[in-house]
Order: C-alpha cells, then sequence, then structure tokens
C-alpha cells in the first residue's frame, strides 16, 4: 500500500460549498479521495497540481450550489418549472437580467478561453506517445563561449551505446531541401532523423506505408523519404498509388515508403519530408552540436538522474574522439549534457506570459462576480416586499430559496452557453492572430472538460452570489412591511456590502489598466527601438542550393556570385548582399575567436561572438551603418589575408581605446589564416528587440570557406528605391531564370521581420488592454448601479431635504460624494495591489519600470474621472428629484 | 429477470455511471478505490475526480442503487469514508446495460462493421 498523503485544508474549506448534511455522509471518503488525487497530480508537476485546484473549485462551486439548491428544495423535480418562473421573471426586468448576464458572459467566456489556452499550450502533455518520458538532451560548453546547443553525431553514438538511462534516443537535423518537379524546385522544410525516431515521436501507425527503418539508417542504404499527408495531397493530389514512388529530393533520386498524419509535428509544425540520417559510427567525430536529441527516459528515471548518467560518461569521450577537439570541448570548454523534460524546451519563454495574461482574466472573472452580486443584491433589495408577502401567505423556506435561485440558474445557465460562445470566438482569433513565438497554438481547442469547467464557473457564481441575499434570511413580516412603508434607504449592511463590492471591482479594475497600461508603454518602447538596421525598403528571402546539383564548392559559389549579379541588375534595387542568416530572423552563431593583441592567459576562454559570413552589400543593403573604415567590396573575397568587419560592441570589448583598422582576429582555431579587420559598423539588435545586441563579427564571406563548406543556405537581402514587396515577382524571376532547380523561400520586407519580433509583446499587450477595458466598463455599469440604486431608495429622503430649501448642487454633491469615498478607498487598495502585482510583469516589460509612475498616475486619474461620470447620471436624477411627488409616493 | 422491465426505464447509463456500477461489481469499494478501479478498467481512459464521483454516489445512493456496507476490510483505514456495494437493483441494472451493449456489439459484427478478433 502506497503511504497515506497529507490532508489539504484548503480543500476543507473548498468542501463548506457543500451542504452540511453532504459534508457528513461523504466529507471523510472525499478528503480521502482529493488527497490521493493531489499526491498522483503534485508528482506530475506543478502545472498539473495547478489544473487539479482549478478543476476542483469549479466542481466545488457547481456541485456544491446545486446540492445545496436540491437540499434546500426537498428533492427532485420542479427546477425546470422554476427555471421557467424564473426566466419569465427576468423578462419583465431586461435591464438586470441583461446586466448580470452579459457581465458574467465576458468574465466565464474569458477565463474559458484562457484556460483553454493555457491547457493547450503549457498543461497538456505534447502529443507523443508517453510524452511526460520524453526528455530533450542538449548540451553547454559555456567555457567555449556555447551556452546552450544540441547533441553532436558523436555525442549521440556514444550515449546511444553507453548510457543506461533511456529506452531510446534519437536525433534529427532539421533543413530545406529542394524537391524537383514538373513545375521547377520547391523548397521544402525537412528533417533527417536518426533511428528510433518516429517510435519516441508518431503515436500511432502511418496514413499509409512504413515510416524510417533500421535497414534505411545503414550508411549507404538507398535513401528512402517519409512524407507528410500535407505534401501528398498538394504534390501528388492524394494519389493512392504514392508509396513507391520515386523523388529528387536535393538532386538525388529517393523512395517515398509512407506517409504520416499531418498532426505529426516532429520536429516542428512545418516538416514535410523525412529522411534517415545514415550515421557511420565508426566514422563521426566529436563536435558539431547543431543536432536536436530526444530521448525516452527508461521508466522510474529522472532526467535528473540520466544527466548525472550522461555527465559519467563525458570522460570517456577521450577514449574515442580527437584529443584537440577534446581538450577544446571538454578540458578548456567544460562541456555539460544537459537533460530536461522535452515539453519545456518547446513551450519556454512564452509560459510566463500566458500565465501572466491568465491571471488578468482571473482578475476579470472576479470583477464580473463582484458585479453579479451586486446586481442580485439589489434585486434582493427590490423584491423584498414580495418575498415578505410570499412567506406571510404561507410559502415555506424551500419555496422561497427556489424562488431566489431560479433566476440565478437561469442567469447562470444562459450565460455559461454564451461564454462558451465568447470562449470560442476569443479562441478562434488567438488562434488565426497569435504570434508565431506561441508554440503548439494548433492544439489549442475548445475541450469538454474547458466547457464544462466554463458552464460550472457560470452556474457557480451565479448560485453563489445570486444566493447571497439568502444569507441574510427572510426578514419578519412586520419589520419588513414597515420599513418599506417608511420608504427610507436600504438596509445599512447590505448597502454596506455593496460598497465593498464596488470598492473591489475599482481596486482590481486598477490593477489591471495599470498592467495594460504599462503594456501599452513597453509596446511603444519596441516600435522606437533602434534595431541597427534600416526596415523601411528591405527585402529578404533565402536561397537554398539543391544538394546534388551544386554538390562541388566552386558551382556553389559560382551560383551565388550569379544570383547577387542578376539580382542587382533587377530595376528597383538599388543594394543586394547575401549572408549565412540575416539578424532578427534565427540569427545565433556564437563562436569562440582569438584576436591579436588580447593576450589569452592560459586557462582563460577566449571571447565568444556571433560570427556571420558576409558578402559586400549585406551592410549596406541593410541599412547598417559603418562607423569605422569601410564597408565589404566585392573584391574582398579574393584578398589575402581575408578580411572582416566588427560591431562597435566587440570592437570596444576586444581592442578598448584602440582603432579595430588593421587588428587581426583568428576565429574558431588559433592556427587559421587571420582574418584583418577593415570596418566598424553599428551594433544590430540580432537576437531579439529587447536583446541586448550582440558582439557581432563579419567575415567577408567567401573568405570564410577555407575553413568550412560553403553554407546550403543562404540569406539573401535586396534594398529598394520602390515599395519592397512590389519586387519580389521580379526577384521570383531573377533567381528561376539562372536556373529554375533552385527554390526560394521566406520572403519577407524587412518591416514584417521586425514586426514578428515584436509580435509577443503585441499579443499580450492586446489581451491585457481588452481585459483593462473590459474591467473599466464592468466597473463603471457597477458604481453606476450602486449608485443610481441608492438615489432611488432615497428619493424620499431627497424630497425632504429639497423641500426643506436644499439646493440641486447641494443634492447632487452628496450623491457624488458617496460614490466617490468607495471609488477612492478601491483606488488606494487597487494602487497597493498594483505595486506588489505589477512585479510579475517585470520580465515581461520593456523601456518602462514596474513602478513607473506616469503610468500609475495617468490610471488613477482616468479611472477617477470614469467613477465620478458614473456618479453624475445618478446624481443629477437625485437633483431634479420633484418633492412632491417623492413625498407623496413614499418610493419609487 | 424479474424486474427486467422495471431495470430497462433506467437504460441507456451514462458511460460513468456504467464505470462505477462495474467497479463496484467484484467487491465493495471506498470512493478513491472505486476511482483507481475505474481508471485502471478503462485504461487510463476514464479518470473520475473526486467532487463528479461523489455527486454521482449520492445519485446512485438515492436511487437506491448502490448502498453503504458496514463491513471493512482488516487492515482499513478509518478515515477512508464509507465503503459501498451494489444493490440488486444496481447490479440488475449494470446487467441490462452490459446485454444492451452485448446486442448492439452483435448487431455491428452482424454487419462486418468490426471483425470479433479487432
Amino acid at each position: 500500500m502506497s503511504p497515506r498523503p497529507e490532508r489539504s485544508t484548503a480543500y476543507d474549506v473548498l468542501l463548506r460549498c457543500y451542504p452540511v448534511a453532504f459534508r457528513a455522509r461523504f466529507g471523510e471518503g472525499m478528503r480521502d479521495a482529493f488527497a490521493h488525487e493531489r499526491l498522483e497530480a503534485s508528482r506530475r508537476g506543478v502545472l498539473a497540481l495547478g489544473w487539479l485546484w482549478v478543476r476542483t473549485l469549479a466542481h466545488a462551486l457547481a456541485f456544491g450550489g446545486l446540492e445545496r439548491a436540491s437540499a434546500a428544495t426537498g428533492r427532485g423535480g420542479g427546477w425546470f418549472r422554476d427555471m421557467r418562473h424564473g426566466a419569465r421573471r427576468l423578462r419583465r426586468s431586461p435591464g438586470f437580467a441583461l446586466a448580470a448576464v452579459l457581465t458574467l458572459t465576458l468574465g466565464v467566456g474569458g477565463t474559458a478561453a484562457m484556460l483553454a489556452l493555457v491547457k493547450g499550450v503549457v498543461v497538456d502533455p505534447l502529443p507523443y506517445p508517453e510524452a511526460e518520458r520524453l526528455v530533450a538532451v542538449q548540451h553547454r560548453a559555456e567555457g567555449a563561449g556555447l551556452p546552450l546547443m544540441g547533441v553532436s553525431l558523436g555525442t549521440y553514438v556514444h550515449y546511444r551505446e553507453r548510457s543506461r538511462s533511456f529506452d531510446e534516443m534519437t536525433l534529427y537535423v532539421t533543413g530545406s531541401f529542394a524537391v524537383l518537379g514538373p513545375e521547377g524546385a520547391v523548397r521544402v522544410e525537412g528533417a533527417r532523423v536518426g533511428p528510433g525516431f518516429f517510435e519516441l515521436l508518431l503515436d500511432g501507425a502511418p496514413l499509409m506505408g512504413r515510416t524510417i527503418g533500421a535497414d534505411d539508417q545503414v550508411p549507404g542504404a538507398p535513401l528512402v523519404v517519409v512524407i507528410s499527408a500535407e505534401f501528398w495531397r498538394t504534390r501528388f493530389e492524394g494519389a493512392a498509388d504514392v508509396v513507391g514512388r520515386g523523388i529528387s529530393i536535393g538532386g538525388r533520386p529517393a523512395v517515398i515508403v509512407g506517409v504520416v498524419p499531418t498532426s505529426f509535428d516532429a520536429p516542428s509544425r512545418d516538416t514535410q519530408i523525412w529522411l534517415p540520417h545514415q550515421i557511420d559510427a565508426e566514422r563521426v567525430i566529436l563536435g558539431g552540436f547543431g543536432r536536436g536529441g530526444i530521448a525516452r527516459l527508461r521508466a522510474g528515471v529522472t532526467p535528473e538522474q540520466a544527466q548525472a548518467d550522461l555527465e559519467r560518461l563525458v570522460p570517456s569521450l577521450a577514449d574515442r574522439f580527437n584529443p584537440v577537439a577534446f581538450d577544446l570541448l571538454v578540458t578548456g570548454g567544460g562541456l555539460t549534457p544537459l537533460v530536461r523534460p522535452l515539453k519545456e524546451t518547446v513551450v519556454g519563454s512564452i509560459e510566463q506570459t500566458l500565465w501572466i495574461l491568465m491571471g488578468t482574466v482571473v482578475f476579470v472573472l472576479a470583477i464580473a462576480a463582484a458585479n453579479v452580486a451586486n446586481l442580485f443584491l439589489v434585486r434582493a433589495e427590490s423584491q423584498r416586499r414580495e418575498v415578505t408577502l410570499r412567506s406571510a401567505l404561507g410559502a415555506g423556506r424551500g419555496a422561497i430559496v427556489r424562488h431566489r435561485l431560479s433566476e440565478a440558474l437561469v442567469v447562470g445557465a444562459v450565460s455559461g452557453l454564451l461564454g462558451v460562445g465568447v470562449a470560442w470566438g476569443a479562441l478562434r482569433w488567438v488562434v488565426r492572430r497569435g504570434p508565431e513565438q506561441l508554440p503548439r497554438l494548433h492544439e489549442v481547442g475548445l475541450e469538454p472538460s474547458t466547457i464544462a469547467v466554463a458552464i460550472a464557473l457560470a452556474l457557480g457564481c451565479a448560485l453563489a452570489f445570486g444566493g447571497l441575499p439568502l444569507l441574510r434570511g427572510t426578514p419578519g413580516l412586520r419589520a419588513s412591511l414597515a420599513q418599506t412603508r417608511r420608504g427610507n434607504t436600504s438596509s445599512p449592511r447590505s448597502l454596506g456590502l455593496r460598497n465593498l463590492l464596488v470598492a473591489a471591482q475599482t481596486a482590481l479594475a486598477l490593477v489591471l489598466l495599470v498592467g495594460s497600461g504599462l503594456m501599452v508603454r513597453t509596446y511603444a518602447a519596441l516600435r522606437d527601438v533602434d534595431t541597427g538596421v534600416d526596415a523601411a525598403s528591405g527585402l529578404v528571402f533565402q536561397v537554398g542550393l539543391p544538394w546534388g546539383l551544386y554538390a562541388e564548392d566552386a558551382a556553389a559559389l559560382q551560383l551565388q556570385q550569379r544570383i547577387l549579379e542578376r539580382l542587382r541588375s533587377v530595376p528597383g534595387v538599388t543594394e543586394v548582399g547575401a549572408g549565412v542568416c540575416v539578424p532578427l530572423t534565427d540569427c545565433r552563431r556564437e563562436t569562440p575567436i582569438y584576436p591579436d593583441g588580447m593576450p589569452l592567459v592560459e586557462g582563460q576562454t577566449p571571447p565568444s561572438v556571433d560570427v556571420i559570413g558576409i558578402t559586400s552589400g549585406f551592410v549596406e543593403a541593410l541599412g547598417i551603418e559603418v562607423l569605422e573604415g569601410r564597408g565589404l567590396e566585392p573584391g574582398d573575397p579574393f584578398r589575402e589575408p581575408p578580411v572582416a568587419l566588427v560591431s562597435r560592441r566587440a570592437a570596444e570589448r576586444m581592442w578598448p581605446g584602440r582603432s579595430a583598422i588593421g587588428q587581426r582576429i583568428h576565429p574558431d582555431y588559433p592556427n587559421e589564416t587571420p582574418f584583418t579587420v577593415v570596418g566598424v559598423v553599428e551594433d544590430v539588435r540580432s537576437h531579439g528587440l529587447t536583446a541586448v545586441p550582440p558582439e557581432t563579427l563579419y567575415l567577408s564571406f567567401l573568405g570564410t570557406y577555407g575553413y568550412t563548406a560553403p553554407p546550403q543556405t543562404l540569406g539573401y537581402v535586396v534594398k529598394t528605391s520602390v515599395a519592397p514587396e512590389s519586387l519580389a515577382p521580379a526577384i521570383r524571376t531573377a533567381v528561376r531564370e539562372l536556373d529554375p532547380n533552385v527554390p526560394l523561400a521566406n520572403m519577407r520586407t524587412m518591416r514584417d521581420v521586425v514586426h514578428e519580433a515584436g509580435a509577443q509583446t503585441a499579443f499580450a499587450m492586446i489581451l491585457l488592454v481588452g481585459a483593462g477595458l473590459v474591467s473599466l466598463a464592468l466597473g463603471t455599469v457597477g458604481i453606476y448601479g450602486v449608485l443610481s440604486y441608492t438615489v432611488s431608495r432615497r428619493t424620499a429622503e431627497i424630497g425632504v431635504r429639497i423641500a426643506m430649501g436644499a439646493r440641486a448642487a447641494e443634492v447632487s454633491g452628496m450623491v457624488v460624494r458617496q460614490g466617490t469615498r468607495v471609488v477612492l478607498a478601491g483606488v488606494a487598495i487597487g494602487l497597493v495591489g498594483a505595486a506588489f502585482l505589477t512585479r510579475v510583469l517585470d520580465a515581461v516589460l520593456y523601456g518602462v519600470r514596474p513602478l513607473d509612475p506616469a503610468t500609475f498616475g495617468v490610471v488613477t486619474l482616468a479611472l477617477i474621472g470614469v467613477a465620478l461620470l458614473a456618479s453624475y447620471l445618478p446624481a443629477r436624477r437625485a437633483a431634479l428629484v420633484d418633492p412632491v411627488t417623492a413625498l407623496r409616493d413614499g418610493r419609487q | 429477470m424479474d424486474h427486467s422491465s422495471g431495470v430497462d426505464q433506467h437504460l441507456p447509463l451514462k458511460p460513468v455511471v456504467f464505470h462505477i456500477l462495474l467497479a463496484l461489481v467484484e467487491r465493495d469499494r471506498h470512493g478513491y478505490g472505486i476511482m483507481q478501479e475505474v481508471r485502471v478498467r478503462s485504461h487510463e481512459r476514464v479518470r473520475l475526480q473526486t467532487g463528479p464521483l461523489y455527486r454521482h454516489l449520492r445519485k446512485l445512493l438515492d436511487g437506491g442503487w448502490v448502498c453503504e456496507v458496514e463491513a471493512r476490510p482488516d487492515d482499513d483505514d478509518p478515515r477512508r469514508g464509507a465503503y459501498y456495494g451494489l444493490t440488486d437493483l444496481g447490479r440488475a441494472v449494470a446487467a441490462a446495460e452490459a446485454r444492451r451493449l452485448r446486442s448492439l456489439v452483435a448487431t455491428s459484427e452482424g454487419l462486418g462493421l468490426v471483425s470479433e478478433k479487432s
């Protein structure tokens, strides 16, 4: 037997949602069952635990409410009839019904949408078999300036042979492949995958044929390819006999052996073709960590244990690999394997933003709930006389409770259903417009469990707050009738409760508005960021060389040169260049370098900078400013020694106080021909708008071929004198004329590239501002509702005041003062809350501090202004009270 | 078969309810025991949670399909809460549901929709 889990006090509190009799009957068993559930969830992680609590809360609210309702009314039937009566009564007060339903719909819909989003992206396991045991295997070698990278063939083969932590370990490398067909070449995103890739990641069987088998992985085996269902439909019109057909990939013939479902998204959503990564275990090298490693933990092994296991294997890498490489990576670099749950690496940085948004939406729900509570309190007051009469005429307590709750039930049910609709619409919007950085977005949907939570929340809120007036009990007949006759304000206790609710709403709204204000300022700051490039007139795209056709380095170089020349002659193009990658598009190329004149002490690691090979024209086409010296020239590739540019920060670090021009740099290996610096250029925010611009070394492109093969794919940058997008067709034609087999991909304007880099912030900002505005609207309705109700209840008193000579301004001032007092109290609480809560935003803010006084000030003033406006209308009505009518009617 | 006509009016059962009844066929169980049994039997497909389980139990108890039982195993922990068992009515309803499903399966097999092995 497993050890007895600890019981939760918080759950005891939740149990109080259920009626006493129910608790007495089932309480022990429920506590025991929940304690086990909690223990199991906590073993699966914090997220599973959080999700369990959310569901448990919803269950307690909904079922507790329903059980209470059926306990109070005697069990069985009648509820439908009551709901019909409730609906009929609500139709007679459309204002109340509309306000309550709208408020609750917004709150519940927003919460459900956000829950679905958080669940789909963060909480749900990845769509792979036994996903919770899948881990990503990565490395870092900070001593070599490599903070995070994948696995190399060498480490992969070594671990796979010797590690005891994994059931299976595989690897992949993504790339784009030129697939030839009748209408020319297409560039297709693909992956070369190691043994076990499909066994680890494909849930179920392929749609057709088979996946890549062990025989296909043997070096020299005939090339096979697995294609996605989408590729099958678009390229082969879904032909039934596609398996077995030949296809040319990168100029090499391959045979299609299988089709996998479109939902298969490993290693990325874009992957369309999978090829075997044929590995000759005897000939692999230690370096080259650009491959992704995925493994399935053996049952009972934790990622930490697996990591420790791999760490033990690192020293034995020396037995089989080149000692120079071993010294550089392990002895000097401190190569360390990292084993992390695969999901962590997939969800990554977006998680925090999503939880912040989730918190935001819960705030909106709280505001909506406060509003609904307020509306029901007001309603109960106005029905007081009716209820008193009913009970005087012999209605039992059960009937009274039913009468009250039937309306709440109708409001809850309707808003639950509408809320699901709102959630569905909101999710559709998010899935269509959400930022690219939001992973797994296509997996997000409105599942039955989320729908159930939404409806339970709506019913729970409505029943809990609709039932709130019941707590005060039914007043005695005489007291009640006498009080009504006197026509004074409502009972002080309920007024106090309502004021409290309004103050709470104001406080929550203020927190949300401050949050959205800070996000707006962040977004504005991002728009003003100087990226270092001129985004206005640039067009970027990639050209990948089909491997088979340009296998010789010389042929590849020649083609790349000819593309540059041909593009330069396109009318409207003023500048053309190419580089290994384009800033802001996954352009991290950190590499250790050895500058002359910066002596390395024994044991000290060399500086690590982004090393990017570029051609002449690249810096100019991107509009990167040349600060000192010159840019690259067309003749530079043939110059000996080769030349390079450095970014300003790199120059300042390597040669402080000296000119960088003429200095020499050895990239990567100390014994290669050094590069001579001929220019210093402005820093570029290559890694993202908010990231510090990396220190960068731009090597004259063709010169770098001395130590690496020409890259398969080059990023091209074109500067135009006309609107950049208008040149797209001409550029495509120009490249096709050179060689129709060379595909061109990812064409975007530089403006779009910069825009996309800020998309995550824009997305968070839109949602936060939306939540802020909704909360402001709800808060305003709340203030207005309470004040106008107070005025209507105090009509007689106001009539007396006016009859006694009070002036209109004094009367309206009195009402506004009442509203303002409550709002100011709320603002004070809200400011304190905001000061604490905006700290969680710190990580997503940029260019503004969490305690930005301007934002706090403007938002506070705006909120107070809106509150004054909301109290003005009731105040004016009070001032217009006709004393004669007021006193004659007693109440209105 | 004497109360089959009375039993049939409860059919079809909600899948969850059927699962709860099935969990109690072999022996009496406490609440968490039912949750575990349902999970194992359904191959992890049905994961009952505390709140919904006890709401169903309340209805099943009130309907007389399930009853609290006094007898407890020797190694029992008093904090587990009550043990529950099937009443004759509950057993009859579960059996009727099983027969209903069996005849549906037989029909599907007769139509060649599924082979008997798969």
